[in-house]
């Protein structure tokens, strides 16, 4: 099974330190989601994974050996990154956009070939666009956009998916759509690093969490161990009220502690 | 008592001598000749460079103040060290002022705002038009002598430029028999002469006839270079500058297909301020080109006797 | 891993391929045909049929040295300065997925007529003939990296735009001084070659000159074309999809300075093309950037050959300038992208 990780992740961006010593690995087979207030540093940790942007300090491993190692196009096959606003440039049609994702996989001055062919096909048909084949890119809504740029980063068939709020600004029935597209592909052998905002999606999709705050890692484990009252005051500064619906969690903000999230210390665990 | 007649006889009688003296010197100032000598210009001031040049080759440069900056351009003028030490205008009234000149020469016309300004303000100034025919030059001649009060000295270098012509042409219909050879002038941009134009005038008082006027074309024009090579004159007369700068105008006389087209003996590279200003040079071009004439003619009577 | 449902399938092949390869042929075959065209104007009374027979060496010799020293230059070199101002308007716009860019509008086309200027009138073409298109060349390079410079890496269209407009009133200033004190009398008045574009009385010397800066600038930039599809989702997807932005953008930086700079070198600033070109032919790609690149070549030249014999019918003796002719059309056009574009310029 392949493994993503993270090893003493640190990051700074315009002299600013935005990641200490992140640790963590991703499996495949499984959805991690990254959860934390704003500001904590999610999107940064999702780009330093996909090795978009360089580290101070720490490595990422994938299956083992350094990302570093990786050349480019190997890299593009093995990890997808999914962009969080995602726009495209060119008014170009579905089919082609989502093919985007098949680059990593063409040969030098060859056409797609049949793998590649069928593989777009299977994204659309999971992200339910196959209807909108032909539709350019320009011409559709914000919840059909969504779903063509998530096919898209489904097409690459990679074996890890960094998804950077894919649910973002879509309605329920498409967030629920989505996230059911995603525990498809899981089912199917690919790992998904996701970043989430929606507490009650991330309790009962993701199988593990990771709770960042301030640029480190304040919590991990299961959607039980992770999403506890304490936590949640303590690092979002909300009281929740939590409970159960057809054997599902459900997590529902109340309203907001008052009291200043507490700083973490180095190396302390969360309390 | 006596007629008035008698009595003006009387007077004449008894002061005849000093009458007659009177009147001789009154005939002798009113000779029109020498009465510009009398009141010769001493501060010349030239504001075009084919005056300059022909002021010069007069030899007046001890009565000339200034002339233009293009008579000291080696580019431009064919007397550059003769302008040397003498003020450089630029023909702006500004700086002919200062100057206070008894005699201003201008070229071509009387329309310029600084000749209108000068003569508002009360100066002397003579234009001298631009020559387009060998027949101009002794007319130019005489126009700057009368200003200049140099009347001797004008009619003995017009003596001498109608003799040296004669000798010229009659050299020149030596060959009757054969149709004279035709010539073309290209110069940087494509610039050329054609029907009266002073470059004309010397084509064909060398014994060439001018290409570009059977092409219909009067006075100065531009031509592209297929047309030159096109019409094939018998020879092409390169009108390049002495100092070579280098521009994209300059750039077009050396382009290849002037040198495939026409050869070294059917191409001749000659100074424009030469060909551009009416002066007795223009004598040593038309000798240059007579020679080159009788040259392609021997050619052309060994090829097809 | 676990059976997929069957999946329809869908030959993308035949999609992308069927057309893609009628365009470039309909294109090949216009370009040749306006070739042909074109060596049968000029003010020399020359029929296409003759200047065709002269090219295989039969007519008079004045034809032939007509034909082969004075037209087919100047058709070559409106293929090659033709081709140059498309492929590399299009490398710009999906580089900098704006629709807008274009090597005239950006300034590139400025600086490398500066360049080009500072060494034909300085006499360095002249001691060292490879010095005018080398000219050309650095002056797009610096033109390139002040656009870089200006409106950095996420400079949107307007910061785009406003730093193409400083930076060729900038560079056609300081072109404009560099002629008026040059020694040489005409080269005041050359300004309206530089500004405007001419291929008038260009020879096989000049051809030599710009064939390997424009050749080896195609060749980098035709190996764009798949970044540019990765490029259509922003920086950071095609990044994670295995390509080298920062290469990416060193060779179009490094192809259009060659290519550009060497053809302004030659034939002066002739602008709209880049901008023209790939608008007109981006429908028949299906907007794919990657795909946009060879025909835009090729609708390059047959659209400059076109200009270059336009300018040549009323006026024979004295031409209109190219950047005239390709103004009056690429203006308006410019205009209307603006109107059409006006929600995403901001």
């Amino acid at each position: 099974m392949s493994t993503l990780a993270a090893v003493n992740l640190t990051v700074a961006l315009n002299g600013t330190s935005v990641l200490h010593g992140i640790n963590f690995t991703a499996a495949a087979c499984e959805i991690l989601g990254v959860i934390g207030p704003n500001g904590a540093g999610k999107t940064t940790l999702l780009r330093a994974l996909a090795g978009l942007i360089p580290r101070s300090d720490g490595k990422v491993y994938l299956d083992g050996k350094n990302l570093e190692a990786f050349a480019l196009f190997e890299r593009g096959r093995r990890i997808a990154y999914l962009d969080q606003d995602g726009a495209s440039g060119w008014a170009v049609t579905v089919e082609t956009l989502v093919g985007l994702g098949r680059l990593p996989h063409l040969v030098p001055w060859r056409g797609p070939t049949a793998t590649d062919c069928d593989a777009v096909a299977h994204a659309l048909e999971a992200c339910d666009i196959a209807h909108l084949a032909d539709r350019p890119v320009n011409r559709l809504s914000g919840g059909e956009r969504a779903r063509v740029l998530l096919a898209r980063a489904l097409a690459v068939e990679a074996d890890f998916l960094l998804a950077d709020e894919p649910l973002a600004g879509l309605d329920p029935a498409h967030c629920l759509q989505v996230i059911e597209t995603l525990t498809q592909r899981v089912d199917s052998g690919t790992g998904i690093v996701m970043v989430i905002h929606d507490l009650t999606l991330a309790a009962r999709y993701c199988q593990r969490l990771v709770l960042l705050h301030e640029g480190r890692v304040a919590a991990e484990g299961c959607p039980d161990e992770v999403l506890t009252p304490e936590n949640l005051k303590a690092f979002y500064g909300i009281q929740a009220h939590a409970g159960q619906a057809d054997g599902k969690p459900f997590i529902v903000p109340i309203a907001r502690t008052g009291s200043a999230p507490t700083t973490l210390k180095e190396g302390t665990p969360g309390p | 008592m006596r007629p008035i007649t008698y009595k003006i006889w009387d007077i004449i009688r008894k002061n005849g001598a000093a009458l007659g003296v009177t009147l001789l010197t009154l005939t002798l100032t009113m000779d029109p000749t020498d009465a510009g000598e009398r009141a010769k210009p001493q501060r010349i001031i030239s504001l075009n460079v084919c005056t300059d040049q022909l002021l010069l080759i007069m030899g007046l440069r001890q009565r000339l103040v200034s002339v233009t900056f293009l008579a000291a351009d080696p580019s431009s003028s064919s007397i550059p060290e003769a302008a040397r030490g003498l003020l450089l205008n630029r023909g702006r009234a500004e700086e002919i002022l200062p100057l206070r000149p008894d005699l201003v020469l201008a070229g071509n016309t009387a329309a310029t705002p600084t000749v209108q300004l000068l003569r508002r303000l009360g100066h002397r100034v003579v234009v001298v038009p631009l020559a387009t025919t060998l027949d101009d030059i002794p007319r130019n001649i005489k126009i700057l002598a009368r200003a200049t009060g140099e009347g001797a000295r004008g009619r003995k270098m017009i003596e001498h430029f109608k003799k040296e012509l004669e000798i010229i042409s009659a050299e020149a219909q030596l060959d009757q028999g054969s149709p004279p050879p035709s010539a073309m002038i290209f110069g940087p941009n494509g610039i050329t002469s054609g029907d009266h134009s002073l470059s004309e005038a010397i084509i064909t008082a060398a014994g060439f006839t001018n290409g570009m006027t059977t092409h219909g074309l009067k006075g100065v024009g531009r031509v592209p270079l297929e047309t030159v090579l096109a019409f094939r004159p018998r020879l092409l007369i390169l009108n390049s500058l002495k100092v070579n700068n280098p521009s994209l105008a300059v750039n077009l006389l050396a382009h290849p297909a002037l040198k495939h087209s026409f050869s070294s003996r059917t191409t001749i590279h000659v100074n424009h301020h030469v060909w551009a200003c009416g002066s007795p040079l223009v004598l040593n071009a038309i000798r240059r080109l007579a020679q080159i004439r009788a040259r392609l003619v021997k050619i052309r009577r060994m090829v097809r006797p | 891993m676990s059976t997929r449902p069957e999946a329809p399938s869908i030959d993308a092949r035949s999609t992308i391929l069927g057309p893609r390869v009628l365009l470039l042929a309909a294109l090949v075959l216009a370009l040749g045909m306006v070739f042909i065209l074109s060596l049968g104007v000029g003010p020399a009374d020359i029929s296409t049929t003759d200047a065709l027979a002269a090219l295989a060496g039969i007519g008079s010799e004045t034809t032939q040295i007509i034909v082969l020293e004075i037209r087919l230059p100047r058709v070559l070199l409106g293929v090659m300065v033709g081709a140059t101002l498309g492929l590399s308007g299009a490398a710009l716009q999906g580089l900098l997925r704006n629709p807008l860019a274009e090597p005239g509008l950006i300034g590139v086309s400025s600086t490398a007529a500066l360049g080009a200027v500072l060494t034909l009138y300085t006499g360095a073409a002249g001691a060292f003939t490879l010095a005018l298109p080398l000219g050309g060349v650095a002056g797009a390079v610096i033109g390139v990296v002040l656009l870089h410079i200006l409106a950095g890496r996420d400079g949107g269209n307007l910061t785009l735009i406003l730093a193409g407009i400083a930076i060729t009133s900038m560079s056609g200033a300081l072109t404009a001084l560099v002629l008026n004190l040059a020694p040489s009398p005409f080269a005041a008045l050359e300004i309206v070659f530089w500004l405007m574009g001419s291929l008038a009385d260009r020879s096989f010397a000049h051809v030599w000159l710009a064939l390997p800066f424009v050749t080896s600038g195609w060749v980098l930039l035709i190996t764009l074309g798949r970044p540019l599809d990765a490029l259509t989702l922003g920086e950071d997807t095609a990044q994670s999809l295995g390509f080298d932005v920062r290469y990416a953008r060193t060779r179009l930086i490094l192809g259009t300075a060659l290519a550009v700079g060497a053809a302004t070198a030659i034939a002066g600033t002739i602008g709209f093309l880049g901008l023209v070109v790939p608008h007109l032919l981006r429908p028949f790609v299906a907007h794919r950037p990657g795909a946009l690149l060879i025909p835009s070549a090729l609708g390059g030249a047959i659209l400059l050959l076109l200009a270059d014999i336009a300018v040549r019918l009323p006026f024979p003796g004295n031409e209109l300038k190219l950047g005239v002719l390709t103004a009056l059309l690429g203006g308006p056009c410019f205009l209307w992208l603006i109107v059409a574009y006006r929600r995403r310029l901001t």
